[in-house]
């Protein structure tokens, strides 16, 4: 069904969910599964990344020492839900049929992530984008503290965020959002 | 902080020779004479926003800038410190943009802004550079654009985008490398790399035209931050690429996008940066505000009426699109198309305050974000004060430091470019409407 389906990381556990669905998928349709990461730039002047902590990275040698850290991450993850070949299910999510040695290619970027996704996806005739989507608890509209869990980690919320919604529309081709595992039926009607 | 490579790029002792060659060289005598004459009337002073916006802050006032800097190099006959270089990074970079505002106030009309520029000059030749800046001019080193974007990655995002418009307008193409056409368009590197909306909107204006236009494949860039960062060798050749493509595809004119400081570049600095004594360039320059002005006054593009924009509207001047590049009453007969509700700022035109973004402000990053907050006080209230809701900016520079100001004084406005506005609103004639499936 599907020659190459790309996942967007973002590097927060939040989106494994969406990365073992995607890796499925990939196994099921006998696809290439390429996982992508954009570092995204809040200097739009020069092309370089400016990260959290302000290191400014562009060069290809940085690039794909963060590609080669996805790898390490991903292959810990499939090997931790696939042991032993057996079906388990994935933290707290829907039972995962045991893949077969799954075709991965791991890219980074810098720039802006729905720019970068969407021109990465047309350049490599992309069948299927899969995205995780959530809010760490941050709304930043609001200026309420950020929610947390009882150990103090960040509340995960299912949310569809401006990047999705921006792949949603835009891409060419189909997009599928999955969201976190664990999430409850939480129905406020508004007034 | 800089890096280390940017620390190795320092020179260890200062060259005293080097430095009165970049002295002698540019403008000697001039300047010389502007150092001289300055009667220290202040009236300067009062004209600059970094002053106004730093409560009157005397360090702030152009002549104190010119005179702790570039004045101090020539009194000293070019024999200062390198820590007297490293200080002088603050006056030359994070407190003027030259926008040239003050020079219109001096009663004897000193170019501030000439003499700024050869103080970065005499700082770059020394490895004197804002870091963010340093590194955006590197960009520009190896692959002759801002974004260090390759020949292919530029091809493929105009195919991109061509695509993606093809949808809306029939038959829209954006012709790569067409020889002896009338234009060719030159573009800011942010626009492949961050908004490559506006090269799709670029193409549906243009065919919606009929223009007879070109992309070049190389030779696009049309910024030119070494200039800002007072690497006048760079600069030249990045200006030069341009005019070269143009040359070799003998277009009659060349198109510049909307952007302030690339017009500058292109059509003002530029021919004295690579080598054309007679300061002009060796093809003609029309900056994109020019070109819509004439597709509206003379109906090549129709806007609709009923789209016409309702809401208050106000205009950003910006500083080399219209005080120094002469544009602001094209820009206002082009506001008079668009919006039913067109409110100036006050000063506004050629009088207008710079945004606080000019000058090569924005690329210097982060580090000096706080500061360019500040200093955009005086831009954020004159904004305010008009009520508008939606701020035209014929420029990259302004459209950023303009959306930041909007954050941080909470101003609620937006910011659009002119061609964004127009693909909204402007007609389409039916012979580019898409067929109906």
């Amino acid at each position: 069904m599907y020659d190459k389906i790309l996942f967007c990381s973002d590097l927060f556990v939040s989106t494994d969910q969406a990365f073992l669905n995607a890796l499925q998928m990939a196994n099921d349709s006998d696809a290439q599964l390429l996982v992508f990461h954009v570092l995204e730039s809040g200097h739009r002047y020069s092309g370089h990344v400016e990260t959290y902590d302000a290191e400014v990275v562009s060069d290809a040698e940085v690039f794909d020492k963060i590609a080669g850290n996805l790898k390490k991450y991903y292959s810990k993850l499939i090997s931790s839900n696939f042991k032993d070949k057996i079906e388990i299910k994935a933290t707290g999510g829907v039972p995962i049929p045991v893949p077969s040695t799954p075709d991965i290619r791991y890219e980074v970027r810098g720039g802006n992530a729905v720019i970068e996704i969407l021109r990465f996806a047309r350049k490599e005739d992309i069948d299927l984008i899969v995205m995780g989507s959530y809010t760490l608890g941050v709304d930043d509209e609001s200026d309420e503290e950020p929610k947390v869990e009882q150990n103090g980690d960040p509340k995960v919320e299912p949310s569809l965020g401006s990047n999705a919604k921006q792949i949603l529309l835009s891409a060419k081709c189909p997009v599928l959002i999955v969201t976190p595992p664990g999430q409850r039926l939480n129905i406020e009607l508004d007034d | 902080m800089p890096d280390e490579k940017q620390l190795k790029a320092r020179i260890k002792k200062v060259n005293i020779k080097k430095i009165k060659n970049v002295l002698e060289t540019l403008d000697g005598a001039r300047i010389k004479t502007w150092l001289n004459i300055c009667a220290k009337c202040g009236l300067c002073a009062e004209s600059c926003f970094f002053y106004l916006a730093n409560d009157k802050n005397p360090e702030f006032s152009p002549a104190y800038k010119i005179k702790s800097t570039v004045g101090e190099m020539y009194k000293k006959k070019g024999d200062v410190s390198l820590p007297f270089l490293e200080a002088s990074m603050e006056a030359l970079w994070a407190r003027c943009t030259m926008c040239k505002r003050c020079s219109q106030f001096c009663p004897f009309g000193i170019d501030i802004a000439a003499m700024i520029t050869i103080g970065r000059s005499v700082c770059q030749s020394h490895g004197f550079v804002p870091e963010f800046l340093a590194k955006a001019v590197e960009n520009y080193r190896v692959s002759g654009n801002q974004m260090a974007l390759t020949k292919d990655d530029f091809i493929e995002t105009c195919e991109w985008m061509e695509e993606e418009t093809a949808d809306e307008i029939k038959g829209l193409t954006i012709p790569m490398d067409v020889p002896e056409v009338k234009f060719m368009y030159t573009l800011n590197a942010r626009e492949p790399m961050y908004y490559p909306q506006d090269i799709a909107q670029i193409a549906q204006i243009l065919t919606v035209a009929e223009e007879s236009w070109t992309m070049p494949s190389e030779g696009w860039e049309c910024t030119n931050l070494p200039m800002f960062a007072g690497d006048r060798t760079l600069a030249g050749i990045i200006v030069e690429n341009m005019y070269q493509k143009a040359r070799d595809l003998k277009v009659d004119k060349i198109l510049v996008t909307e952007c302030g400081h690339a017009y500058r570049s292109t059509k003002y600095e530029g021919p004295y940066l690579s080598g054309y004594p007679d300061g002009i360039p060796p093809i003609e320059i029309i900056h994109s505000v020019e070109l819509f002005c004439e597709y509206l006054e003379s109906g090549r593009i129709k806007i609709d009426p009923s789209k016409k924009l309702k809401e208050p509207v106000t205009y950003q001047d910006p500083c080399n699109v219209s005080r120094n590049g002469g544009l602001w009453d094209i820009g206002r007969i082009v506001m008079g198309y668009l919006a039913d509700d067109f409110r100036e700022m006050s000063p506004n035109k050629d009088y207008n305050h710079c945004c606080g973004g000019g000058g090569g402000y924005i690329p210097m990053g982060p580090e000096y974000r706080v500061k360019r907050m500040v200093s955009g006080k005086i831009k954020a209230e004159q904004i305010r004060k008009t009520g508008a809701k939606l701020v035209i900016v014929p420029c990259h520079n302004c459209f950023d430091q303009i959306n930041d100001l909007n954050e941080e004084y909470d101003l609620g406005i937006k910011s659009v470019s002119i061609k964004e506005v127009l693909c909204e609103i402007m007609m389409i004639p039916d012979k580019f409407k898409p067929d109906e499936e």
